[in-house]
């Protein structure tokens, strides 16, 4: 379908606008949903996610393609649900204990949200029984963790072992991120992995749901 | 009633109003003025209640003007405004550079010659690349911060400049747009900044700060490792000028003897 190039095209460059016009139009044209998100939507943020680890795209770009691509998927995600689809994970995303600083985390839930997954976002400074509710709430098989601070770093330890306390730690894969953040680290703390970047966070959740 | 009074009306031109009242004060118009209706029998006037520069008596700050834009306007919004709201971007960050040149200019004069360096800052780098495109640095930051610098270089005041993570990149822009003398803080983990390389590229034109890794060594390294490190910079940065420091702050889970390893170590083994 032609015209829905250029939804592919106003996600990639930014365009909020024109993204939600698209994606209404083609709603209401008939165009199945499924097949927006598949063939158009997923695409545009994997490229995105190219460009940004190529340094083509910085922050910036990857907040305004989000931005667009969010606009899209409002008008899409309630027929999606309708129909049953499923997501291609659960995710449930957040700050760690005593970090507030979420840029980080927010690209890393847009870029999940742009790759089909349904994200479910604490927010910020989320307590290790905050996380561990809406893991048995959600049915969520993966949770991500961020922390900027050294000295919030810790509490993605003491998250896991709360985890583990609860007896949830199995039904989990667990992926972590931040400037501080090392595969060391995660190895450590027992993570299932770590990324250095949003684009990287998606391939890390993928491969994490597949295995 | 025009017609009947022969005149025309008025047709009144206004922007379009998204911000009507102060943050945190509906009472409050964009000024943080409120006014009070004072009734006067057949009517009411709304009358100025309080004067919100009234206390007034100086202003400061620390010079990040990109930094107090975020503040100010949420990060992510303040890094999209880069693409599309640059107008407003470039205003605003107009108005805060000014503010700073203003309030540094009368710290220089009042300092009279007694006023060695001058902090200069922006966080341009994240932890694995820069965190905007050049375009948009050289757009809305190089040539603020370069009046900054010229300033500070008119008054015989050194330029320290400070940019976190890895800015590789724009360091040429920083030395020959900006015009910087002193970098920190050498974040030699972060891809491009490896120290080797900095020396050989910038070296001769710029005195490194910092270069003791705040994120890993000292504050979850061994007391050894800390040496090792601060002897490693001492061995790659012998060709060039290095001021011995911390990435950042040290952090409150910093081993103390980590910290005393540092300061011993450039104290035994840095003496020229």
């Amino acid at each position: 379908m032609e015209d829905l190039k250029k939804l592919y095209d106003a996600i990639l460059t930014g365009n909020f606008k024109s993204a939600k016009e698209i994606t209404q139009q083609a709603l209401a044209a008939g165009a199945d949903p499924q097949a927006m998100v598949q063939q158009y939507m997923i695409p545009a943020m994997d490229e995105v996610g190219r460009r940004y680890e190529a340094n083509e795209y910085f922050v910036p770009e990857l907040l305004i393609s989000a931005r667009a691509m969010k606009a899209s998927l409002e008008f899409i995600r309630p027929l999606l649900i309708a129909s049953g689809a499923e997501p291609a994970g659960r995710v449930v995303i957040g700050t760690v204990k005593g970090d507030l600083h979420d840029i980080g985390k927010n690209l890393v839930a847009a870029m999940l949200e742009g790759a089909g997954f349904e994200v479910i976002d604490l927010g910020v400074d989320v307590s290790p029984e905050k996380f561990i509710t809406a893991l048995n709430e959600k049915k969520a098989g993966l949770v991500a963790m961020s922390a900027l601070l050294t000295t919030t770093m810790n509490s993605m330890k003491t998250t896991v072992e709360a985890m583990k306390a609860a007896g949830v730690r199995n039904n989990v894969k667990i992926m972590i991120g931040g400037a501080p953040v090392t595969e060391k680290y995660a190895e450590e703390i027992g993570a299932d992995g770590y990324s250095t970047n949003a684009n990287g966070a998606v391939a890390l959740a993928r491969k994490l749901v597949a295995a | 009633m025009y017609t009947r009074l022969h005149i025309d009306g008025v047709l009144h031109i206004n922007p379009e109003r998204t911000v009507t009242h102060f943050p945190g004060d509906p009472q409050a118009d964009i000024w943080g003025i409120r006014r009070t209706a004072v009734q006067y029998g057949t009517g009411s006037y709304d009358e100025f209640a309080n004067h919100p520069l009234a206390d007034f008596t100086t202003v400061s700050g620390e010079y990040e003007p990109f930094l107090l834009y975020c503040a100010l306007r949420g990060m992510e919004l303040a890094m999209m405004d880069l693409l599309v709201d640059q107008e407003f971007a470039e205003a605003a960050l107009e108005h805060i550079f000014r503010h700073y040149y203003a309030l540094n200019e009368r710290t220089y004069e009042l300092g009279r010659g007694r006023v060695d360096i001058t902090y200069v800052a922006e966080d341009l780098g994240g932890q694995t690349a820069l965190l905007f495109g050049v375009p948009e640095i050289r757009r809305f930051i190089l040539p603020r911060q370069k009046k900054m610098a010229d300033l500070a270089r008119s008054h015989g005041i050194h330029v320290f400049y400070h940019t976190d993570g890895a800015a590789r990149d724009i360091i040429p822009d920083l030395l020959d747009v900006t015009g910087i003398e002193i970098l920190n803080p050498i974040q030699w983990r972060c891809p491009g900044m490896e120290r080797e390389g900095l020396v050989r590229d910038f070296g001769k034109r710029v005195i490194f700060h910092g270069a003791v890794d705040n994120q890993h060594t000292l504050p979850f390294g061994s007391v050894e490792e800390v040496r090792t490190e601060v002897r490693d910079n001492i061995r790659i940065f012998a060709g060039a000028r290095w001021i011995c420091a911390p990435c950042h702050n040290l952090q409150p889970v910093t081993p103390t003897a980590n910290i005393i390893a540092l300061y011993e170590t450039i104290h035994t083994d840095g003496t020229l």
